[in-house]
Parts: C-alpha cells; sequence; structure tokens
C-alpha cells in the first residue's frame, strides 16, 4: 500500500503539468552548455526555498505529527502566519503558491492517494475537509501534497526530504538535459518583452578603433 | 572546535595558515598587515597564484571584472539568480547554483578556459602562425574567443583597451596575437573576437597560467547575479516568470 502511494506521489509530482519554476531553473542552469551537475546544483537550491520546499515539506509532516484527524486541531495546525525567516506574510507550509488550475489538480491528486490510503488517511482528511482547511491555510500545494501521502506511508520526515528532493531533481536533471540539446538558442536572449524603468544615463562610447591603433593592435605596427 | 588529534592525517601546504586568534599568513605574507591595500581582486589572484601584480596590471583586472557585472535578468546564469531570489532561496546557494550554471561551454567559465587555449596556442612566429590557422580551418575548428552567439560585437573590447591604455600599459604579444586572429577572422570569415580572446590573451600577457585563470576568473560574473538576484528577493514571491516553461520539445 505504501509503495504504491509513493510511487503514485512520484508519477505524480513526475507530470509536465507539475513542472514549476525548479524545472525551469534546471533547464536554464545548462541552457548555455553546462554539465546536468550545474542543474542538480541549481534545481537543489531551489527545493530548498523556504516557502514551497524543503523547509515546508519538513515543517509540515512535523506541524502534523500527532494532530488527530480532527478538524479544529488541522486547523489550529495549520493557521497562517509571517514565516519566521523571510518574514512573506499569510505563509502556512505546503498550502499557498500555486494556481487554482493546479490547486484543482492537486485534490484530484490527493483524491487518488486518499483511495490507496483508505479514508483514516491525512490524504483523506485533507480531502473531505478541503474547505474548511484551505480556508485557514490557503489552498494545498504539491507540496503540502507529499508531505501527506509521506505521512500516510509512514515515512519519517528525513527519508521524506531525501525522496521528495532526489525525485525534484531526476525531473529537473532529465529536463536540463532537453535544454542543454535545445542549447541557448531555445533561451533567446531577447527573452519576450523587457522593461527597465530605472533612470539611464546618456550612453558613452569608445572608440574601438582609435584605441586599437593606440596600443598597437590594429595591424599596421609590423 | 575540537582538541588536537595526532593521530588524524596530516595537511602539509604552503599556501597558508590561519592561526586563529593569533595571524593570518598567506603565501607569507601577514594577511592583515601586508594584503588589505591589495583589493579584493587582487588579493584573490595572489591567493591563486601566490604572486602580486604591479598596481597597473592590478588595475585593469579590477576593470575588466567590473565591466562583465551585466545586471540583467534575461542572462541564463542571471535568470537562475532571479528564480532563486524570488523563490527566497538562501543567497549562498543562489550564488553557487549561478556559479554553477556559468560553467558552460557556449559562453561562461567553460568557453573562457577553451579561449585561453587558444590564445596560448598560437604560435608567435608569423609563418608558423599562417600555417596554424590554415589547419585549423581545414579541420572546421571552432575557435572559442571568435564569434558571439549573442548580436553585435563585443562592447567589452573597447572598455578592456581603455583599461590598458589607461593604465598607462603597452599590448603584449598575446594580445597583438588576438587581434591579428580578430583581423584575419574578419577577413576571411566575417567572424569577431569576444571578450573572452582578450581577457585570455591578457592573462597570458601578466602571466597567469590557464589553471590559474580559471580558478581566479570564478568570480567575475558575481555583480550581475546578486543584482537580480537582490531585486526579485525585494518582491513578492515566485514573481519572477510565474508559471512560465520553456517548450524545448522530447
Amino acid at each position: 500500500m505504501s509503495a504504491d502511494a509513493l510511487r503514485l506521489l512520484e508519477a505524480e509530482l513526475s507530470r509536465p503539468a507539475s513542472f514549476d519554476e525548479g524545472i525551469e531553473v534546471a533547464r536554464n542552469a545548462c541552457a548555455a552548455g553546462a554539465s546536468i551537475a550545474a542543474a542538480a546544483i541549481a534545481a537543489a537550491a531551489y527545493y530548498d526555498n523556504p516557502l514551497t520546499g524543503l523547509g515546508a515539506l519538513r515543517e509540515l509532516m512535523t506541524r502534523l505529527h500527532g494532530v488527530p484527524n480532527e478538524l479544529t486541531p488541522w486547523r489550529q495546525a495549520l493557521s497562517r502566519a509571517s514565516h519566521p525567516e523571510t518574514d512573506d506574510v499569510d505563509f502556512t507550509p505546503g498550502f499557498g503558491f500555486v494556481t487554482p488550475l493546479r490547486a484543482e489538480r492537486v485534490l484530484v491528486a490527493c483524491g487518488e492517494l486518499a483511495e490507496l490510503a483508505g479514508p483514516a488517511s491525512r490524504c483523506g482528511f485533507m480531502l473531505q475537509h478541503q474547505r474548511s482547511i484551505s480556508d485557514v491555510a490557503g489552498p494545498l500545494n504539491e507540496t503540502g501534497l507529499a508531505a501527506l501521502a509521506y505521512l500516510d506511508a509512514g515515512v519519517d520526515v528525513e527519508s521524506a526530504e531525501r525522496r521528495w528532493l532526489c525525485c525534484k531533481l531526476s525531473i529537473g536533471v532529465a529536463e536540463a538535459q532537453k535544454a542543454r540539446r535545445a542549447g541557448i538558442a531555445a533561451f533567446p536572449f531577447s527573452f519576450g518583452p523587457y522593461v527597465y524603468d530605472g533612470p539611464r544615463p546618456a550612453p558613452m562610447s569608445l572608440d574601438r578603433r582609435a584605441l586599437e591603433r593606440k596600443l598597437g593592435l590594429d595591424g599596421q605596427h609590423g | 572546535m575540537a582538541e588536537f588529534d595526532a593521530d588524524a592525517p596530516e595537511i602539509r601546504t604552503s599556501v597558508g595558515v590561519a592561526m586563529l586568534g593569533e595571524q593570518v599568513v598567506v603565501h607569507g605574507k601577514d594577511l592583515h598587515h601586508e594584503c588589505l591595500d591589495l583589493g579584493f581582486v587582487h588579493y584573490l589572484l595572489f591567493c591563486v597564484t601566490g604572486r602580486c601584480l604591479d598596481p597597473a596590471r592590478a588595475e585593469v583586472l579590477e576593470r575588466l571584472w567590473i565591466a562583465t557585472g551585466y545586471p540583467d535578468a534575461r542572462i541564463w546564469c542571471n535568470r537562475v539568480a532571479a528564480y532563486l531570489g524570488s523563490a527566497r532561496v538562501d543567497p549562498g546557494l543562489a550564488m553557487s547554483a549561478a556559479l554553477a550554471a556559468s560553467n558552460s561551454t557556449a559562453y561562461g567559465f567553460r568557453a573562457m578556459s577553451a579561449a585561453y587555449a587558444v590564445q596560448s596556442s598560437i604560435p608567435a612566429d608569423p609563418t608558423e602562425r599562417e600555417a596554424w590557422l590554415e589547419a585549423l580551418i581545414e579541420q572546421r575548428r571552432h575557435l572559442a574567443g571568435y564569434g558571439r552567439p549573442a548580436r553585435g560585437h563585443d562592447e567589452r573590447i573597447a572598455v578592456a583597451l581603455d583599461s590598458l591604455d589607461r593604465a598607462g600599459l603597452p599590448a603584449g604579444p598575446a594580445l597583438e596575437r588576438a587581434f591579428w586572429l580578430d583581423r584575419t577572422l574578419r577577413a576571411r570569415k566575417g567572424v569577431e573576437m569576444n571578450i573572452a580572446a582578450v581577457w585570455a590573451a591578457m592573462a597570458i600577457d601578466f602571466g597567469i597560467e590557464r589553471r590559474q585563470y580559471e580558478a581566479f576568473m570564478l568570480l567575475m560574473f558575481a555583480p550581475g547575479y546578486m543584482a537580480v538576484y537582490s531585486e526579485w528577493r525585494r518582491r513578492p514571491p515566485f514573481e519572477f516568470l510565474t508559471g512560465y516553461q520553456t517548450q524545448l520539445g522530447g
């Protein structure tokens, strides 16, 4: 049962529709031809972010560990507050920072995991009370889904961190290899509209040919 | 700190020692009394090579570094930093990621190292040089440091030459060869040099070896990474290119 649930979770995280900015970071890391080690480093850095990364996964698992499947303790555990490190307001680990479309998909996946883990599971409870819980915490995101699935599967926090990060890195590195094959042309320098709205000094130019002559680099000095 | 362990393996070095609370020695100099006036770029070079340059050459290197700190989030390695600032990733990890992304072959550190290899292989003798180039063209070899994937000529070249001129330094023989190759490739192939050729040639003229060059140049793009990181770190979370996915196909 647990193994099936973990496989289902990893399949969910691997769906292209689940790709987040961490995948894009990995692609960019290899866009100019760096080794996939660069993608792994960049993606690992992204997934260490405190809002939807490892910190959030750990924090949600820790908060819900030992909390009974009753609405009041869940709502207490998941109430929003300023993030203690980043000062971002209205933060609940595993919730928020997700588009409505992806939030919907996360709930569908939560339902699929609940079917495997049973109605008494964390995923089952979340699904059953998602309206009430999202009132206090915001919509469940993919990191939150993973935290609930790991709790249901009896995975400890350290193992969960490892599994989740390895899964994300594997997806990111595979996408980075595609990016490396596509090359920098797939990431054009003139990447869409770019608006600089700060002050701009008058452009000053240097006369390169005059400097080449002065330094004897113009081929006229033997 | 742990107690001294006589059974631990020995580390023998001539680079330096930090006798905490007492003195720090770097390549035989007292860090806190003999190195503080070097400037950061020069001190980094000293750490890598064990050698100090004269003030004029040190100033040229300082200016080369500043001249390439581009705070534009469209540049691929800066884009990595922007995403990470936006996601509130710690700056140390963001810097590591941007550096790793810069270790690339089209631009960045591996391209720079390849450009150094090209510059150091250009023969001094003009006849040999012609034959050397003919052979490379025949083999259709890419000459790193020439050709710029981005459009137009490289605006940093004039700045580098101006820095040399302001410092009252003449062009060295490697830089002369680099410009010979530029003229020849422009005439024959319509290919212009880029700044990597100039940096490598100047480094050769300043006596910096290839492995030293690779280790020394690493932080030169860091101002650009951190400018972009800091801007997106100040903005609401995940605002940088939210939801954008590059379409790469299979």
